[in-house]
């Protein structure tokens, strides 16, 4: 009987000879690999709570695609160099066309801007703030180079705070600074009747408001009062589905259109970049025709000698 | 270094702050002036002998360190310390340490100038 379990295994070994050879060579390699791993010192990188890819002004937001980090982060340390290096055709060259045109239509205006910050050399810190489509909002710290001068004599850290989008175009990564965005033409906003023609041109886009580009063609033989700076400033407003925002512009700033004359004009208005609500049209809450000007008010404030006085909203989305 | 990864970042940095002190108290002061920034190294101690001289004169031969306040921005630490003389004989100094580190046990350090 042990005689057939000897012969028995025998025949097994003979038989499947190459299989258990292939098996222990892959054991072996298993076991030599384990070994290396175990005694193997991986480069760890230091853990740190520094999230600079996570954006901050959205509690979900869409994050920056694996693949556009490096380029982003190379593009801000290309034109932070650049600025601090003081070659501002360099760093202008890196800017959107829109915020040159918007922002800085002269190289010297640019210039004026990077020399008011990079007043000496400077270092930055990044965080994203919020992402959509091809856009990429960081907020950025610049303060002087600390480890250069230890904080001797600062009773603590001053820096500069600057809201830089990263855009990726079809002509590669570019920026746009100062809290700048881009630059959007509006169709189809338009009010027209038989005294007044109203058309929203464009709308200037920063991280912090909307600006809008408005013109107002007036019809009749009437001064055209759109907005009086004595009275209250809801008499344009931004709609958005949820609110209306105020107008902000300078508090002297009337908005008077003289007879068959078009004029126009920029209305400024709160709105975060990240805000979800969409802004769906601006409402003037008193188009008012004068006869003539001083203006005078009733004791409930009304206009008196005016000729028509009514409100009309420009819708931007269909 | 395995003490140093299984720490958390803020016990990283004070540990560094800790190291370079403890170069000081060891009279090792080349160790310690190779901790520091370049610029700032140019900035106040071109040669390694004004560094000595600065630090004989302001440090206590036994430091205890006190951490007052530790502040981020992006990778720079910025730490407030009172380093005490353990023995009494130098008044407490505040002072305001940037720490800025690259890897495990590689930074670079630099100070307030008092």
């Amino acid at each position: 009987m042990l005689l057939d379990l000897r012969l028995k295994i025998y025949q097994f070994f003979k038989k499947n000879k190459n299989k258990i050879i292939i098996f222990l060579i892959i054991i072996g390699i298993i076991y030599l690999v384990n070994q290396y791993l175990k005694h193997y010192d991986f480069q760890a990188i230091p853990s740190t709570t520094y999230n600079p890819d996570t954006p901050i002004m959205v509690t979900e937001g869409e994050e920056v695609p694996s693949n556009l980090k490096e380029p982003i982060y190379a593009l801000i340390e290309e034109y932070f160099d650049a600025c601090n290096e003081k070659d501002y055709e360099k760093a202008y060259s890196l800017l959107t066309e829109d915020c040159k045109q918007d922002l800085f239509p002269e190289l010297d205006d640019f210039q004026t801007y990077v020399d008011q910050i990079f007043n000496g050399e400077k270092v930055y810190t990044v965080q994203n703030y919020y992402n959509e489509e091809d856009k990429y909002v960081y907020r950025l710290r610049i303060f002087e180079d600390i480890l250069a001068t230890g904080l001797t004599g600062e009773d603590e850290l001053g820096y500069r705070t600057e809201v830089i989008t990263m855009h990726n175009t079809g002509e590669g990564m570019k920026l746009s600074v100062n809290g700048y965005i881009e630059r959007q033409e509006i169709d189809l906003a338009i009010y027209e009747d038989d005294n007044v023609r109203i058309t929203i041109e464009s709308l200037k886009k920063e991280y912090e408001k909307e600006t809008y580009t408005v013109k107002a063609y007036n019809k009749t033989e009437y001064q055209l009062l759109l907005m009086d700076h004595t009275m209250n400033r809801d008499q344009i407003t931004l709609q958005l589905n949820a609110e209306v925002r105020v107008v902000k512009n300078n508090v002297n700033n009337d908005i008077i259109i003289s007879p068959s004359e078009t004029e126009e004009f920029e209305l400024e208005f709160t709105k975060y970049y990240h805000e979800t609500d969409i802004s769906r049209g601006i409402h003037f809450n008193a188009l008012r025709f004068i006869k003539s000007f001083p203006i005078v008010y009733d004791e409930e404030g009304n206009p008196q000698n005016t000729i028509e006085n009514y409100a009309v909203t420009l819708n931007m989305q269909e | 270094m395995n003490d140093l990864k299984n720490m958390t970042e803020k016990e990283r940095i004070k540990t560094y702050v800790s190291k370079y002190l403890s170069y000081i108290e060891n009279l090792d002061y080349e160790k310690a002036y190779n901790l520091l920034d370049d610029n700032f190294k140019q900035n106040y101690f071109k040669t390694i002998e004004e560094f000595e001289t600065y630090a004989k004169n302001l440090y206590p031969d036994i430091i205890i360190v006190e951490y007052e306040e530790m502040q981020r921005q992006g990778k720079y630490f910025i730490l407030y310390l009172n380093i005490v003389d353990a023995l009494g004989e130098k008044e407490t100094i505040t002072q305001k340490f940037i720490v800025y580190e690259l890897d495990y046990n590689d930074f670079i350090i630099s100070f307030e100038v008092i």
